[in-house]
Parts: structure tokens; sequence; C-alpha cells
């Protein structure tokens, strides 16, 4: 008479369970044709076409990625046979997840954070260390009274956060500092306003351009504290190049065609900082930043690619001793929770390749 | 004759609402046997719903709770990854964002107070704010009626927009969300209110001004009364507008709570711990609304909806 309604809630879980576990095989082969889709794709492209490799940068366009812009604009990535797009950051992207997920072939970002993503299983490496000293200070006004970070308890501290603050991080915990308890840690915003107005007792800068920026409001460096990390042992390396490892097995020789004409234009970018700024300030948004500005970043930016006493033939190296100081201090100071794989963590072997055919 | 009081009023004017019909006056004869009826179709469901109680311990909550544990353990043992060809760290397991949870539990839960402190006291002032609206509105239309429409345009506002601006006016501590929490909370109430306030029955209208009731007892006993229906709908349409617009203006300038913990994790690729988030989030926002849905049955106890 009635169909019971218990009957028709057991045959709709039966009907439910059957359909996900045909989703799970038409699902497994789905996965397995694109597989070999792009593998094919890639050994096609490396004979003719110029290749299409995307840059992601950690930030908007501006002189901490001249190498690259003057690379482009000089013609060495077409050189090489590549056809290069490089895509700009901004505060909600992430390179990890964008070069992890695909969106991009090989990214820019710090150390700190490849390492995080890494522990989480992220299918990335290292291919090149850009930057050899790292440029985060915390800025203090002299009135604030900050002459040592243990001087920072109970002040009002600030950093830009979403992985840049894995430094900072290290700083309290060397000086016994609780972030969330004894220092106020606030997040900072893009400009330094906070900072200036005063919500800010020291606020996190770097020295290629938040620095540069207190300079040309009229902040003298005789009013300012700086604490510099790579003095109190807790710096980390910064600006990398780092790729899928899934596409950089395919891809190595257009990976190391890449690093090759990157290097290139870095050293022109370095020799000559004003040709740079002026392949910068072509893809720079209009009237977001001064050409004086970006000369200064362009000349500090210089100072931390090739520190004093740096061998330039190595430049784009990974040093061993240095990468893994930064991956004792991030998991010294909880930035990740097991020792990190340094051996599969980073590869010299496509800066080798890009230093052979020279 | 002698003028009624106010007391009177006020009972006969509650009554009058309460057993309102939609069509027209019953006879009481008519009522009497809809009430037989009512009983007789009863006697059926009632057994079987004792017997379901005594089988299974409250039928109504296995099929619920079964299925939730089965998508659970579906998730532990990555099916949806299979289906949909994610990796972990775009779903992390359950068991990564339990073990999450309870490694960070205390900031969790600070956050999680911190956010829900934003939304109640967010949802409270921009609830009082749109029922102002809504009593200027129908005290005096031809000033009032503008206001609906402003209201309702200030909703439309993004989040995205409002949280640089209340950031300016208020800084970035905690005044800036509740402001956006209020901001996107004030619509649904004033447009609710002002619904329950002006739909009263001209049949209800007419027997105050028969007990020569100025406007001022008209509001208090009959208009106040019909919109709080409505108004307890608002509040729960708020309830849950009012994390979303916490946790949203979080994003953007906070240095605490869980949307600042959600996004900074996600940044760091500490994906349990966003996660985390999501699920206190949720938790959260359940609890809310289920504190408004309790007050509800508490305050209009006299309403058809909560007598059935």
């Amino acid at each position: 008479m009635n169909i019971q309604p218990q009957k028709v809630q057991a045959s709709l879980v039966i009907m439910l369970v059957i359909m996900i576990t045909m989703l799970a095989g038409c699902g497994g082969m789905k996965r397995a044709s694109t597989d070999t889709g792009t593998t094919a794709n890639a050994n096609e492209a490396t004979s003719t076409e110029p290749v299409t490799v995307k840059l992601q940068l950690k930030w908007v366009p501006q002189a901490q990625f001249a190498g690259y812009f003057v690379a482009k604009d000089k013609g060495y990535y077409e050189q090489e046979g590549l056809n290069v797009e490089i895509l700009p950051g901004g505060p909600d992207i992430v390179p990890e997840q964008q070069v992890a997920g695909g969106s991009a072939d090989i990214g820019v970002d710090w150390v700190g954070s490849l390492l995080t993503s890494q522990e989480q299983e992220m299918p990335l490496i290292q291919i090149a260390q850009i930057f050899q000293k790292s440029g985060l200070v915390v800025v203090s006004k002299k009135s604030a009274g900050i002459n040592t970070p243990a001087d920072l308890k109970g002040k009002k501290v600030g950093n830009w956060m979403g992985g840049n603050e894995f430094e900072l991080l290290a700083l309290f915990d060397k000086y016994g500092l609780d972030p969330n308890k004894d220092v106020s840690f606030t997040k900072q915003g893009f400009t330094m306003d906070q900072f200036l107005g005063g919500e800010l007792d020291a606020a996190s800068a770097m020295t290629y351009n938040e620095y540069q920026i207190l300079l040309e409001s009229g902040l003298k460096d005789s009013d300012l504290n700086v604490i510099d990390m790579n003095d109190e042992g807790v710096a980390m390396l910064e600006d990398n190049l780092f790729a899928n490892k899934e596409w950089l097995d395919a891809n190595k020789e257009t990976a190391a065609k890449f690093v090759r004409a990157s290097l290139k234009g870095w050293k022109d970018a370095i020799a000559d900082p004003e040709a740079a700024v002026d392949s910068v300030m072509k893809q720079a948004e209009s009237g977001s930043t001064t050409k004086e500005h970006q000369l200064k970043m362009m000349q500090e930016v210089a100072k931390l690619i090739q520190p004093e006493g740096f061998d330039e033939t190595k430049m784009g190296y990974t040093d061993e001793k240095m990468f893994q100081q930064t991956a004792d201090i991030a998991l010294k100071f909880g930035v990740i929770k097991e020792a990190a794989n340094v051996q599969e963590a980073y590869t010299n072997e496509i800066v080798d390749m890009a230093s052979k055919t020279q | 004759m002698n003028k009624p009081s106010s007391a009177q009023n006020k009972k006969v004017a509650a009554t009058y609402i309460s057993e309102l019909p939609s069509s027209t006056l019953p006879s009481p004869h008519s009522l009497l046997t809809e009430q037989q009826q009512a009983k007789g179709t009863d006697q059926p469901s009632r057994k079987r719903q004792s017997k379901n109680k005594s089988l299974l311990g409250g039928g109504k909550l296995w099929f619920p709770l079964g299925s939730g544990i089965l998508f659970v353990a579906l998730w532990q043992i990555e099916v949806f990854h299979k289906i949909f060809d994610l990796k972990k760290y775009q779903l992390p397991l359950p068991s990564a964002i339990a073990s999450s949870i309870q490694e960070n539990w205390s900031l969790l839960l600070s956050y999680t107070g911190y956010t829900l402190a934003e939304a109640v006291l967010g949802m409270i002032i921009g609830s009082l704010f749109g029922f102002f609206i809504a009593l200027i509105a129908t005290a005096s239309p031809r000033w009032g009626a503008g206001s609906l429409t402003l209201v309702a345009a200030l909703n439309a506002v993004p989040i995205v927009a409002l949280a640089p601006i209340m950031n300016l006016w208020f800084g970035d501590g905690i005044g800036s969300r509740i402001a956006i929490v209020t901001a996107t909370t004030m619509a649904a109430m004033a447009l609710n209110a002002y619904k329950g306030m002006s739909s009263v029955d001209p049949l209800a209208l007419d027997l105050m001004h028969s007990y020569a009731a100025n406007k001022g007892k008209v509001f208090r006993y009959l208009r106040i009364q019909h919109s709080l229906p409505y108004v307890f709908t608002a509040l729960k349409i708020n309830a849950t507008a009012s994390m979303i617009g916490a946790i949203v203006g979080e994003f953007f300038f906070s240095s605490q709570g869980l949307g600042y913990l959600l996004s900074n994790s996600i940044k760091i690729a500490k994906m349990p711990l966003g996660w985390s988030c999501i699920v206190l989030a949720a938790i959260a926002g359940i609890i809310f609304y289920m504190v408004v849905e309790r007050l509800e049955k508490v305050c209009i106890r006299w309403h058809p909806s909560q007598r059935t």
C-alpha cells in the first residue's frame, strides 16, 4: 500500500554509493590520460616553435625582479627559443600554490615559504638562488627606544605576514618573546602609513623598498633604529627560482635555458641599473612608483644578489651551507615541524646546465 | 462608557492578531470540527513515531548522523581525492584537520571568541539601526520611505569595498569589523521590520481606532508586536550574514580572528589549520543560529508558527 520511507532511504544510500564508486573509476582514468597528454606536448614543442614558460613573480613588477624584465626586453629569452610570460604577483597570490597548481611553471618566492610548502607535500623544487643575502630589517623610530631586539617586548611590531614573517618569528624566538603574548604582532599594510602615523612601534621593511620609502618621506638614517636579520643570525634566504617537479622532469632543457637567460638579464641589470629601471618602468603600473625609487631599489637589490666578497660566477647557485642554515632556522623556530629533506628541496643541476653552454 | 484601559487594549489586540485567520472569520462550530478532524488524522502517525523512537533511538536523527559519518569516512580514505583528482594539500584529510584543531586549540578558541564577538556586536548594533529605520519609515512614510531604499543600496555594497573604508574610519582594531557587520545586517532587519509594522490587518487597525488609541499606542501594542515574527526572521538571516561579514572583513585588515588565521594559513601553506578555521567558523555560526532560534521560541510563543 504505502512505500515505507525507510526502504526509499536505504535504496537512495545504495544508489549514492554506486555513483561514487563509478565516478572514482572515471576520475582515475581521466587523470591518467591528462598526464600522458602534457608530456607529449612538451616533447613536441621543443623542436620548432618558442616554448611558453610562465614565470610567477612574488609581488608587483618592480626592480626586485629586474633581471627577468631586462632579459625579456633585450630578447635573451627569445634567443633561447622561449616565450616567457611574466605574471605579476599581488596580495592574495601565493607563487608556490600557482606553480604547484600548474597556473605557472616557475615562481619567485622566499625559501622559508618554499620549505613550508614542501612540508605540505607540494611538488616543488628550487632551481636557483638569486638573492644571496636577506634584505629584511625591522625599523623603529629612535623615539620608541628599541635599541636591541629584546626591547621589542610589549611593543606593536608589524609584518606583512603571508609567508614573510618567518625571520621575525625566529627573531622573537631567539629573544624568548611569545608572538601572541609578549609582542603585539600586527599585520602590516603595503604602505608604511601605519609606521609613519605612529600606529606601529616597529615595522618590517625591505632594505631596497620600504626602507627607501621612509628615507624618501623625510626620515633620516640617524632617526631610525634598524635591526638587521643577518646581524642577528636569523636571516633566511629570500628570492629564489623554483619549479613544479613534474614540469621540471619533462622540461629540464627549457628550465636551463630560462635560467641562463635570466642570469644574463640580472648581470646586465646590475651592470647598468638605469637601463634596467627603464625595462621595469615599462611593465610597472603607471603611477604606482617613480623612476628614482626603482633606481634606488635596483642599487640595493644588486647588493643582495652580489654581496661583498661574492664570487660572481656563482650567481644563481644555491649554497649548500646557507640553504642548510635556512632550513635549520626554519626547524628550530617552528616554521616547519620536521627537518626538511635538503637534498630534495633544491637542485643546482639546472644552473649547471645553464652555465655549460654559455 | 469608560475608556478601555491600556492593559485591556493590549490583551484584545494580541489575541485578535494571533487568532486572525488569513481569510474570513470562522464560526465557532467550524473551528470545533476542524480540531476534531485534526485529532483524527493524528493518531496513526503518532503511533509510527513512537515505534521509531523505541527501535532506533529517534529515527529522525539516525539518517543524517549516519550519512555524516559516512561522508567523513569516505573523505578520510581519499575517495573525493580520487574523484576530483585532488592532492592532500588541496584537500587535507579529516585526521590532519582534527590534529591541527587539537594542537592549536587555545589559539583557535580565542580567535573564535574574537570573531564571534565581532559578529554578535555588529549584528545587535546593525539590527537596532535597521529597526529604528523601519520605525521611522512606518511612522512618517513621507520622510522615511527613502531611507529604506538607501539601506537596501548600502546592502548592495560588497564587503570588499566596505573593508578599506571602515578601516580608514575606525582604524584596524575590532571596531572596523563591527562596522562592516553593522552595515551588512542593517538592510535585512530594516526591510523585514518594515514589512511587519506596515502589514497589519486593517480590521485590527479599525479595532484600535474604535478604542480611540492614538498613533503611539497603535505602534506600541499593535505594530511592534506584529513585527516581532518578521524581526526574528531578520535576526536569523543576520546571524549567518554577520559571521560571513566578520570573517571576510578580517581577510583584509586584521591581525586576529578566524578570518585572519584562515587567510594567513592558506598563504603559508598550513592547509589543515585553514580548514580548522572553517570547521570552527561553521560550528560557531550554527550555535549562533540556534541561540537566535531558541530566543524566537521564547519571545513569540503566541505566533502560529511556534504553536503548530
